[in-house]
């Protein structure tokens, strides 16, 4: 094996638990931004699939007239869009119990707009019947049950017997919906129950259903697509004149608003990205600074054998590079299933298409390349940075910073007040200021999703079916913790590889091993205690946002438990990670620590 | 009997290539207010040894009994007791904490002393009384070695331990912190051991133990130690 490789390889095993954090950090941050985002994408893909599969109806005409269309308007839209794409019927709306019942006569050997077939049969025989599946304002039916219609003239009753119940694709919304019947107080009634029979409309043609789609409009709910509906939609209304009611998607409540749902999961979704891009940005600048001072020596040696700079480096970015591999390649699964777990948590809202098996990962690809891309470049900067000064500078040590007085020692009754440890820790923590500015901002950060997830819980919980919302809140405050812990994790290492001199010192002078670990928890307490202070305001105003933004719960119905619970949570987190370091605080080798020169 | 005794003391170091004697059959004695120096080659043992008297590790054979008390033997919390109370260390680099004051730095030892000494008082006997409120960085390597000799001397520790103490030092300042020790040996009448490889040290020391591939090659008194001044190297 060539010297450089066994180099390189032993960087990897040397620096295990840097790999692991970069690693970790990676898979959270891919995990949770790709599944987020990959919700807008899965549902694009779904709705797309049922408008094509399904051949929805890009126009429903419906008649305004009471003897329905004539001949020559139906004629008229069938040479337009082609026979093939019409799908002509009747409809027939009628008051029952409070509420309305709607009757469809439908031709079911026409595709258009075919009725999604949810259980039972499609209808054999004439008096057999489909009913439209249960949502909140459409009453349960199930195959078996007999349905009664009296005739509105005759007054001759007919019994229907449920052969099957169907989903309709234009009626995917679960919520009530209202029917054209008008009260007497001029609201109108709600949808309660809805049949379809098969069959040619026999006296009354008064709705039809015009499937598009294709080339000619472009991708459903593209720029193009609704610039070429909505010109079809005047055309139409045009020909017609003022004897029908042009719809188009757009005027549907089901599959359009989940449509601008996915956009709104997405929009989300970059609020996250945002933050974890930053976070994981943060740790692995910090990560990479670190290795490349501890790495000093070794860097010194090799430019002296005349290495270029570049080539001293790349070991480095190869590192990240392939941590970031790692943790994305993990990532990829976590974010699958956030994402399917999201993507189910619609049909609280909506009769959902089967989660799409496609291949299209398009978000997962975007915000594996941003992250690889920034790493590799972080790498580079921090590498250009390390290997900058000349071989005799770098072969000796690099200088300490040097201590600094803080601005609250000219403030003498609060300092003097002080015990030497809580200004040490003080002075370190203001010294190091971009370490505690991405302590903090990941903290808070973290703090906040921690909110955001406790109060969607409290929210979820009020709504007695939302389990998958439920779900959603626990991967929240999952996710954000783990992230909180991440950065804490990394912090603490770093302090404690960067002090071991300091540790040992306190060991020396005979400090026990609590004391010890407490000198370098104690900062990480402070900015952790800050994130959490800070991070509640900040998650109030984000799930008031959220909240607002999704149409679903109210910061009223967020119980004060949440409101204590969340610094709580974070600081678990923060404790948790330290005590996984008190070993290797502990175990600090005092001779070799005191007595070499780095 | 003696202030230190030393009785048999090995140590043996194990790893997964084996395991290497560092030191054995090592025993000697020092009386109280005695200056100590202790030579030998490098990697003749006598890091070890000091290790083993600082309560920085533990023996593997042997005793060691400090003012009555026997330290082999102690467990690890029971040994960081031992060095809060009973030791005052000197390193060759000082080590001192970079984000405290000289006068924090002695505070940080003595804050954990029950008898210690006042810091500033000691910081001012070691003439740093200018020097209280800079930090390391801003103080010379004589001075810093200054502020960490306080450091050991304000716990007012029962021996003191010098681990090449002037090995990053010039010449000159090497020589005053030299003195230095020895006054505070002299005055406060506690036994000080240097640990050196410079031969010439031996000739200011009451007592000089030579240490050779982990065995005491000698120890002898000096019947008249020579003043720091007339020593030449």
């Amino acid at each position: 094996m060539k010297a450089s490789a066994k180099t390189a390889l032993r960087l990897f095993k040397k620096h295990f638990t840097r790999l692991t954090t970069i690693v970790a950090i990676v898979l959270v941050a891919i995990g949770f931004m790709a599944g987020i985002m990959e919700v807008e994408n899965k549902i694009k893909i779904a709705e797309r699939d049922l408008y094509e599969t399904s051949r929805v109806a890009d126009l429903h005409i419906i008649s305004n007239n009471l003897l329905g269309f004539s001949k020559e308007d139906i004629e008229k839209v069938k040479d337009k869009f082609g026979e093939e794409n019409v799908k002509a019927g009747f409809f027939y709306e009628t008051e029952r119990d409070g509420q309305a019942m709607r009757y469809y006569i439908q031709n079911m050997e026409s595709d258009v707009n075919a009725l999604g077939l949810v259980e039972g049969k499609m209808p054999s025989a004439p008096n057999e019947i489909l009913a439209e599946r249960e949502t909140d304002g459409i009453a349960k039916r199930s195959v078996g049950d007999i349905v009664v219609f009296t005739h509105p003239i005759t007054q001759l009753e007919t019994e229907f017997t449920i052969c099957g119940i169907v989903n309709n694709p234009l009626h995917i919304y679960n919520k009530a919906e209202p029917s054209f019947i008008q009260a007497e107080n001029g609201e109108y009634l709600t949808l309660g129950q809805v049949y379809y029979t098969n069959g040619e409309a026999p006296f009354v043609i008064n709705d039809m259903y015009v499937h598009i789609g294709g080339e000619t409009l472009g991708t459903l709910f593209s720029g193009r697509y609704e610039d070429n509906v909505k010109a079809v939609k005047a055309e139409t209304e045009e020909l017609l004149g003022e004897s029908a009611t042009v719809l188009t998607l757009y005027e549907n409540i089901g599959v359009y608003s989940l449509y601008s749902y996915a956009e709104k999961v997405g929009q989300i979704g970059v609020i996250f990205v945002v933050f974890f891009l930053l976070v994981t940005l943060l740790v692995v600048y910090s990560t990479m600074s670190r290795l490349f001072d501890e790495e000093r020596a070794q860097t010194a040696c090799q430019k002296t054998l005349g290495m270029s700079d570049r080539k001293i480096t790349n070991k480095y970015v190869l590192f990240v590079a392939v941590g970031t591999f790692l943790g994305g390649g993990l990532g990829f699964f976590v974010g699958l299933m956030l994402t399917s777990m999201l993507y189910n948590g619609f049909h609280l809202q909506y009769n959902m298409p089967p989660f799409p098996d496609s291949l299209n990962f398009y978000y997962y690809l975007i915000t594996f390349g941003i992250i690889m891309v920034a790493n590799v470049l972080l790498s580079y900067i921090s590498g250009k940075r390390a290997t900058a000064g000349k071989p005799a500078t770098l072969l000796t040590p690099k200088a300490p910073k040097a201590g600094k007085k803080v601005l609250l020692e000219k403030i003498p009754f609060i300092w003097k007040a002080l015990s030497f440890k809580y200004k040490s820790t003080l002075r370190n923590v203001l010294l190091f200021k971009s370490r505690f500015l991405m302590t903090v901002v990941s903290v808070v950060g973290g703090t906040a999703l921690i909110f955001a997830g406790l109060g969607l819980f409290n929210c979820a919980v009020n709504y007695g079916d939302a389990e998958s919302l439920i779900a959603i809140s626990g991967v929240l405050v999952v996710f954000s913790g783990v992230l909180c812990a991440l950065v804490i994790y990394n912090l603490t290492n770093i302090n404690v590889s960067e002090r071991t001199r300091e540790i040992a010192t306190l060991m020396v002078l005979g400090y026990s091993d609590r004391e010890v670990a407490w000198y370098i928890y104690r900062e990480v307490y402070i900015m952790c205690a800050i994130g959490a202070v800070l991070g509640v305001p900040l998650g109030i105003a984000f799930v008031g946002f959220v909240f607002d933004f999704i149409a679903f719960g109210s910061l009223g119905e967020v119980k004060w438990w949440a409101y204590v619970l969340t610094p709580v949570l974070t600081m678990v987190f923060g404790f948790l990670s330290t005590m996984l370091l008190r070993k290797k605080i502990v175990k600090t080798d005092m001779n070799a620590s005191l007595k070499t020169v780095e | 009997m003696s202030f230190l005794r030393l009785e048999n003391v090995a140590k043996e170091y194990k790893s997964q290539a084996g395991s290497v004697r560092a030191l054995s059959h090592v025993s000697f004695d020092i009386d109280n207010g005695e200056f100590v120096v202790i030579l030998g080659p490098s990697g003749a043992g006598k890091t070890t040894l000091l290790n083993l008297l600082g309560g920085m590790d533990d023996a593997t054979e042997g005793k060691i009994i400090l003012d009555g008390k026997e330290i082999s033997g102690l467990n690890k919390k029971q040994l960081a007791l031992y060095r809060r109370t009973d030791i005052g260390f000197v390193f060759q680099f000082y080590n001192l904490m970079p984000n405290l004051t000289a006068l924090e730095n002695v505070e940080l030892a003595t804050e954990i002393c029950p008898n210690a000494l006042d810091p500033k008082q000691t910081l001012e006997s070691v003439g740093l009384g200018e020097r209280l409120k800079n930090f390391p960085a801003q103080l010379s390597g004589g001075e810093q070695q200054r502020v960490s000799i306080a450091r050991a001397i304000a716990k007012n520790p029962k021996i003191l331990l010098c681990d090449e103490p002037t090995g990053a030092l010039d010449y000159a300042t090497g020589k005053n912190i030299l003195r230095l020790l020895h006054d505070v040996c002299k005055q406060n009448k506690k036994p000080v051991i240097i640990v050196t490889h410079n031969q010439a040290l031996k000739d200011m020391a009451d007592k000089v133990i030579t240490i050779k591939n982990g065995l005491v090659e000698g120890v002898y008194q000096n019947e008249q130690p020579k003043p720091i001044e007339e020593i030449e190297w």
